[in-house]
Parts: structure tokens; C-alpha cells; sequence
């Protein structure tokens, strides 16, 4: 049967694969924000930590840092 | 995953099988008598947690979760279940800035939250994080901040969302279902398709949605043996189905003896 | 039914014998048949092959491995066949004489046919690893000194590879600023593993030609260097992850003295 061929059923198998529609994947690029207290309106500094204003006490972060890859323990307000 | 774990390990049920076999005469003490107990009712499971701590490692069952386990601690607050729930809601189409936004936690902390469990999980050689993973991931739907989270763009479908759900509920509540599905997506793949596409298309989910509605069925060695011959009788079906809609039957479905 | 055939005093031995021989033929035929189309399959995925895979421009290689997965069921398809022809027509019409014979062209023909299979995809190249990397690793380097202070407008210092989003302290006012390295970047965590062995290729090559020569256990210390080959570039490829990279080395070694490696 011509149609069982390799020839045509790989043939069929490429068409099917390259013409795939699949969801787009989001592509992003590299991009940087910084975040002010939104109750005083003081940036965040190293020294005083992620996790609370230096200035108001506000919370950034509700969650306790740990020691991760880049962001430590000692990340977190004091 | 599952399918890794009895791959490392099925040397290991055989031989205890046949064991017990040629130790029937005697009698059998302590493990060796759960073990033929076991043997004999069928529970499979339970042979399969035996063989498993024999070799040190944890299954679905034997998992512990002990609350100074370094291993099990949350990164930076993000706890296991959060990172399972998240890894469902990314399966259902969700951003990773919408989940961590919805646990309330800034990006660079989920991801690293997301690096450091994945790294645990890779790293644990009894397997005890993953199947911690498992359970929480087939509960994520019950997460109390991620489980109403809509993905803002959700997978392209012309199937309605109504139909969805019910479909949903079908694979949780009827096993034999769950397991068609399956077959249909080995036949879908065996014949060129993307499968994960093809559940978007045909049912409207997504494959991770599909199979955290039957994690329970896949965490019991005894009902993925009871339903593997089930599951390879639905792919059969689906694959004449789909090799005629594709034009890919087997290049030598000609020949004959 | 065979047992029938031959103990059985209406036998015609003649008969018997022509209809073995018969059988013989017809599955000589048969697996010859079999083997010559599973020939003309290799043949065109060697052709189409590096073409999909160079074609696919999926960052997961999606429509190469949909097009791989359907190869690989056509050629279990085949051996299924065959297997199924074996046991349910050709042996039920063996005797003692075809038994043997009929049992080693079926094995023969199975061992080929997976023998095939795997030859079908000998030397395609399914990423180019380095390649992507590299592109990736570019257009990161590129970017990552274009970026200021978004407090006070400083040029901000990234002074690394990060694989993903980050605080990067500000140099001049001290602010923390949040940077997102952007989705390619991240792509790199994923084929860190699978980049690292490739670029221990000659590693590899010494712990399997050892493990060849004495065994797999006698060849431990050439695994070792292997997984620290491995672990070097890793942490190359992921700068930070070096404690995360020294428990993938550790979990490399426990499963390898407890495992048996297929490999």
C-alpha cells in the first residue's frame, strides 16, 4: 500500500512536527524595577534588609528569608 | 516519575517474590510474614514499600514528613505545597510573576524558591521530597491562596469552560476515564502528535491538570497493574483513530505471514 | 497441537514435513519482509532526521521529539507485530525439527530490529548545547551593562550570571533593585546537567572504555573524575549553585555504588 510506505509516512510525520501549533511561549527580556515603601514612600537599602522599612516599619515581606543562592539569612530586617 | 522509581527497583520486587516463593515451607518470621501476607491478598503496594525500604527508599506511602527534616523546610516562607500548588497552576497556564504576587512574595524569592525544592527533590536519593512533592501537588487544588488563581492567558481552546470542568471532575471520580486518557495520549505521541496540545484541543486541559486528577490512581502500583491492560486496549483504540486522521499507520501493517 | 502431530498414528510424516519446511519458508519470508521495511524506516530518518531536529525551533524541541517519539512506535510497532505472528501462527505449526531454527530467526530478528531502531538516530544532533549557550550567554552579556539605578540613575553593576531575578545593590545609593535576567537566561538552569556532560565527553569516554576492560566497580575512580568533571562545569554554567551542585555530585556517586548503571 503506497501510503504505508516509510517514504510517506515520515513524510507525514515531518509535516505534522514542523507545523505543530503549540502556545506561544513568552519570550522576556532582562529588565530591572526597584520598590518604595508604599506607606511612606522610602526606598529599600541594603543595609536595612528586604523584608521591612528602615523608615515605617512596613512590610515588603511577610515571609522569613532563609539561606538560598543569592539571597541569605541576613537579607531579612532586622 | 513513578515509572523511574519502579524501573530502579523492580529487580528488587522480583527477587523478593521469589524468595518468599522459595521460602514457603518454612516459617516465616517478622518482614518475611508481612511480606507473603501482602503477597497473598495482591497488594501489590505493599510489596512494592517493602522492596522499596529495603533499598532505603521512600514511596507515595512510606513518606515522612518530620518538621526538622532540613530537607522538607520552606525557602525563604515558601513552603513544599506552595511550590507543588504553583507548579499546577504553571501547568495550568499561570505566570510565574501571578504566583508569586499571589503568595505574596516577590519574584527573586520564588525563584529561588522554585531552583533550591526542584534541586532537593534531583538530590534526595530516598526519594522521600518527591513523594512529598506528589502528595501536595495532587492536593493543589485545595491550596488556600493559590487554588483561585486564573491565568490571566489561559491555553487557546474552543472548548468551553464548563465542559472543562466536567471533564475534570470525570478523570478525578472515574478511574477507567483517567486511564483512557492516558492511552490516548501514548497513541497521540506514538503517532506524531504533540499530546499535551491535543488535551488542550480536544478537552480543554492541560496535561498538568490532567494528571493531578489522577494522582491517586498513580501513586497505587495495585490499580496502575489492575488498569495497565485497560490503558493499552484505549490506546489501540485511539490509535487507529488517529493514524487514520494523520495518515501514519505502520509502515509494515501490509506484510503478512 | 504439535505434540498431537507427531504422536499421532493417522500422522502422515511426509506431510508433516513438507508443511514444517513450509512454515520454515514462510517465516523466513515473513521476517525478511519485516526487516527490509524496518531498513527503508532507517534509511529515511537518517535522511529526514537532522533536518527536523535543525528545522525545530522550540526551546524544548518539542517537534523534534513528537517526530522521535512516533519513529520509536512504528519500530515497536513492528516488533509487536512480528511477536504476535511468531507466537500465535508460526509456532503453533512447529515441530521438533523447526523449533529451534524458527525460535533463533525470531530472535535474531527482534535483536535487529532494535538494533535499528536505536541506529536510526545514530549521530543526530538533537541541540547544539554549546551553540544555544553560547547565543544565550551573548545576548546576556550584551544587555546586563545597560542597566541603571532605576532610585537615582547610577549605572548598575551586574557583575555575574544570573539565572534568576535577583536584588542587585546599587553602588552609589545603596538601594536594592530588582533584576529580572529575562527568559532566555533562565533557560539555562535547564541545560546546565545536560551541557556539563557534554563538555565531559572525554571523561566519560575513560570511565566507560575502564569499566569495559575490569567491571563497573573496579572503574569507580574514573567515574569520580567523570561526576567532577561534571560538577566543575556546572558550576561554571550556574555561578552561586556551588553547595546545590556539590549534592547533585554526591547523589551522581550514591546512585552509582547503589544502581546498577545502564550505561
Amino acid at each position: 500500500m503506497e501510503k504505508n510506505k516509510p517514504s510517506s509516512v515520515v513524510e507525514r510525520l515531518k509535516e505534522i512536527a514542523l507545523q505543530q501549533k503549540r502556545e506561544k511561549l513568552i519570550k522576556t527580556s532582562a529588565d530591572s524595577s526597584v520598590r518604595s515603601c508604599t506607606n511612606c514612600g522610602a526606598p529599600r537599602g541594603k543595609l536595612d534588609g528586604l523584608t521591612k522599612c528602615a523608615y515605617c516599619g512596613f512590610e515588603f515581606l511577610e515571609v522569613k528569608l532563609t539561606d538560598g543562592i543569592h539571597i541569605q539569612k541576613e537579607d531579612n530586617s532586622k | 516519575m513513578f515509572k523511574k522509581l519502579f524501573k530502579n527497583l523492580t529487580e528488587n520486587i522480583t527477587d523478593v517474590a521469589k524468595d518468599m516463593m522459595a521460602e514457603k515451607m518454612n516459617i516465616p518470621s517478622g518482614d518475611q510474614a508481612n511480606q507473603m501476607e501482602s503477597f497473598g491478598q495482591g497488594d501489590m503496594q505493599k510489596i512494592f514499600d517493602a522492596g522499596a525500604a529495603s533499598k532505603g527508599v521512600k514511596t507515595p506511602n512510606t513518606a515522612t514528613e518530620d518538621p526538622n527534616d532540613p530537607l522538607l523546610q520552606p525557602v525563604h516562607g515558601i513552603s513544599i505545597y506552595d511550590y507543588a500548588a504553583g507548579a499546577a497552576k504553571i501547568g495550568e497556564g499561570c505566570t510565574d510573576d501571578e504566583i508569586a504576587a499571589r503568595l505574596g512574595v516577590e519574584r527573586p524569592l520564588w525563584d529561588e524558591a522554585k531552583t533550591m525544592w526542584n534541586n532537593r527533590m534531583r538530590d534526595d536519593q530516598t526519594f522521600n521530597v518527591v513523594n512529598v512533592y506528589a502528595k501536595y501537588f495532587g492536593i493543589a487544588k485545595e491550596h488556600e491562596k493559590l487554588r483561585d488563581l486564573k491565568p490571566a492567558n489561559a491555553p487557546q481552546t474552543s472548548v468551553p469552560e464548563g465542559q472543562a470542568a466536567e471533564t475534570l471532575k470525570r478523570l478525578e471520580t472515574d478511574k477507567h476515564y483517567f486511564f483512557e486518557i492516558q492511552g490516548a495520549l501514548e497513541a497521540a505521541y506514538a503517532n506524531g502528535m504533540d499530546g499535551a496540545q491535543w488535551l488542550v484541543d480536544e478537552l480543554g486541559l492541560s496535561v498538568s491538570q490532567v494528571n493531578n486528577a489522577g494522582v491517586k490512581y498513580m501513586s497505587d502500583m495495585g490499580i496502575m497493574a489492575q488498569m495497565i491492560d485497560y490503558q493499552d486496549k484505549k490506546k489501540k483504540e485511539y490509535s487507529e483513530r488517529f493514524s487514520k486522521e494523520n495518515g501514519t499507520s505502520g509502515v509494515a501493517d501490509d506484510i503478512e505471514f | 497441537m504439535f505434540w498431537k502431530n507427531l504422536f499421532s498414528s493417522d500422522e502422515q510424516p511426509k506431510e508433516a514435513a513438507k508443511d514444517s519446511s513450509d512454515t520454515l519458508e514462510r517465516a523466513k519470508l515473513f521476517f525478511e519482509k519485516m526487516e527490509q521495511r524496518a531498513k527503508e524506516l532507517v534509511a529515511e530518518v537518517k535522511e529526514s532526521g537532522q533536518l527536523i531536529a535543525d528545522a525545530d525551533q522550540d526551546p524544548y524541541k518539542r517537534s523534534y521529539l513528537q517526530f522521535k517519539s512516533a519513529i520509536i512506535a512504528q519500530f515497536t510497532g513492528m516488533i509487536d507485530k512480528g511477536t504476535q505472528t511468531y507466537h500465535s501462527q508460526i509456532l503453533p505449526k512447529a515441530n521438533f525439527a523447526t523449533m529451534l531454527p524458527l525460535s533463533q530467526l525470531y530472535t535474531a530478528w527482534q535483536t535487529n530490529l532494535l538494533k535499528m531502531m536505536e541506529d536510526s538516530f545514530e549521530g543526530i544532533q538533537e541541540r547544539n548545547l554549546e551553540k544555544e549557550y553560547q547565543e544565550i550567554m551573548a545576548g546576556y552579556n550584551q544587555t546586563k551593562d545597560g542597566f541603571q539605578c532605576k532610585q537615582c540613575g547610577a549605572d548598575l553593576a551586574i557583575n555575574k550570571f544570573y539565572y534568576t531575578a535577583t536584588y542587585i545593590t546599587c553602588g552609589f545609593c545603596q538601594s536594592q533593585n530588582m533584576f529580572d535576567p529575562g527568559s532566555q537566561a533562565r533557560l539555562v538552569e535547564h541545560m546546565a546537567i545536560p551541557l556539563a556532560r557534554a563538555r565531559s565527553k572525554d571523561q566519560y569516554e575513560q570511565y566507560r572504555q575502564k569499566k569495559e576492560a575490569v567491571g563497573q566497580k573496579a572503574a569507580t575512580p574514573e567515574y569520580e573524575l567523570y561526576a567532577q568533571a561534571i560538577k566543575k562545569e556546572m558550576d561554571e554554567i550556574l555561578p552561586g549553585n556551588e553547595a546545590q551542585n556539590q549534592n547533585f555530585y554526591d547523589r551522581l556517586l550514591k546512585d552509582f555504588h547503589n544502581f546498577h548503571v545502564a550505561w
